[in-house]
């Protein structure tokens, strides 16, 4: 799609990548913060792999997998940022939202609180499995291309993924239930 | 519904509730990031020999801008995202349909818009679209990655020459360095000078004179005051000074610095116009003085036209 562009910047044409950024910037951060969940942690780590994106970019052979790339580069720089981070993260409490639940036709506050504190127990490979195929739509073996894994182990974890957030709606819904016959 | 899709449905949607706009200064941090970074070398391409010839990256920007329009390609300026006295613009420009014009683009040659040779050989040369009809000699090792009406640049591993016609003016304000006044920096080289010695930003030692030719130039050693504690948007806390352009925006050729950064600039007259000439080391390991002193052997060969 910004074919030109790629192939300008991988001739070392800054104001090319600087385009490329603009342009596709806010789909990076967007995903980033999603693995991430943190808005500063976001920023950064797409700084770091837009950087690292320009520094790699001559070795992009395929030019019309530039995205697929970027997000490949993004997605390792989120899972290395996120491990990093994630044995402080674990020991911080989430607090309670107080406050009436907003309403919601899909989710409760109370259910995106449950949805958010599963979300961060998860390995950070997994964080970014799931980003990847319900936020960006890559489809597994699309994810297991980017994350240099096999199918079958990007397939395992999606799915332990999916039980852990499961269970933690299932958990939250159960709570409400019994605080509601108390 | 089954219980697969609908965890599907509520990821999705809670995945989608969420801040989707990058922040601005990611950009500019970025822009100021990359200018500092080589790129990796592919199998097929040898990027290590290439320079832009900005110090404070903002030139690279604004070379690859002004001189498409100067040069009258119809191009929507890329990256330009500021004019004197307005609200910056952030929304994403993207080059016109004849953004990309058919230029010579020749061997190591890093400017995509422009007629520059790319890795030199030994031996003397002459410039192709500059404007002021440069001929040089240099040894081996250089690049000449810029070649357009008013921007010429050659680089080496350690560093990089620039050069600009003018007319020039003192500093440029954009949304990466708002608030500054840019100022016309006079129409010979004397006058330029002097704009810039009075410049409170600037550490400048007193102009030494130079014999290029037969021509008469001054010479610039330029710093940041110590006591200059202003910065830009993407100079990451570092003091900065946008210091010359030929524009006043980003529109045009111009070369800043950042932090302890040196430049050597020197000025000529060459017809009616000023030909300004910087150098820079553009890496952080070389020594400047040692980078100036092989600079200034091809400086000192060059000539210019009529």
């Amino acid at each position: 799609m910004y074919r030109d562009l790629v192939e300008a910047a991988q001739r070392g044409d800054q104001d090319a990548f600087v385009d490329l950024v603009r342009l596709q910037g806010d789909r990076l951060y967007a995903v980033a913060h999603r693995i991430l969940r943190d808005a500063d942690r976001a920023e950064d780590a797409l700084q770091d792999a837009l950087v690292i994106a320009w520094r790699d970019l001559p070795t992009l052979r395929d030019l019309d997998r530039f995205e697929a790339w970027m997000h490949r580069v993004l997605t390792h720089v989120c899972i290395g940022h996120a491990t990093r981070e994630r044995g402080r993260i674990a020991q911080l409490r989430v607090l309670p939202i107080e406050g009436p639940a907003a309403p919601d036709e899909l989710l409760s506050v109370v259910d995106r609180d449950e949805l958010d504190r599963a979300f961060r127990r998860l390995r950070p490979e997994e964080r970014a499995i799931l980003v990847l195929h319900h936020f960006v739509g890559y489809r597994l073996s699309d994810i297991a291309d980017l994350l240099g894994l096999p199918a079958g182990t990007i397939r395992s974890r999606l799915h332990h993924a999916h039980r852990a957030m499961r269970a933690a709606l299932d958990a939250e819904a159960r709570t409400a239930v019994g605080g509601s016959s108390a | 519904m089954n219980e697969r899709s609908d965890i599907d449905r509520l990821l999705g949607h809670w995945l989608d509730d969420g801040p989707s706009t990058m922040p601005d200064h990611v950009v500019h941090v970025v822009t100021f990031r990359i200018a500092r970074q080589r790129q990796r070398s592919a199998s097929r391409l040898d990027w290590r020999r290439y320079t832009w010839i900005p110090t404070f990256k903002l030139v690279a920007t604004m070379v690859a801008v002004a001189v498409v329009a100067v040069i009258g390609y119809n191009l929507v300026p890329r990256g330009s995202n500021a004019i004197i006295g307005g609200q910056p613009t952030a929304s994403p420009s993207t080059p016109s349909p004849t953004a990309t014009p058919s230029v010579e683009v020749i061997g190591e040659c890093v400017d995509p818009v422009s007629k520059c040779r790319g890795a030199l050989a030994a031996g003397t040369y002459g410039s192709r679209e500059f404007g002021a009809a440069l001929t040089y000699a240099v040894p081996s090792g250089w690049v000449n990655n810029i070649d357009r009406f008013r921007a010429f640049g050659l680089g080496s591993d350690e560093g990089y020459i620039g050069l600009m016609t003018g007319p020039f003016v003192v500093g440029w304000a954009d949304s990466d360095c708002p608030g500054y006044a840019p100022a016309g920096a006079g129409s010979t080289a004397t006058e330029v000078v002097a704009s810039l010695s009075r410049d409170p930003r600037l550490l400048i030692a007193p102009a030494q004179v130079l014999s290029i030719g037969d021509r008469t130039a001054e010479v610039l050693d330029i710093q940041i005051a110590p006591s200059w504690t202003g910065t830009c948007i993407s100079s990451e806390g570092l003091p900065a000074v946008n210091v010359l352009s030929t524009t006043g925006d980003r529109s045009g050729p111009g070369f800043g610095l950042a932090g302890t950064e040196r430049t050597r600039a020197i000025f000529l007259d060459v017809g009616e116009t000023v030909v300004a000439i910087n150098i820079g080391i553009s890496d952080a390991n070389a020594d400047f003085e040692s980078f100036v002193a092989e600079a200034m052997t091809i400086i000192e060969s060059m000539r210019f036209g009529p």
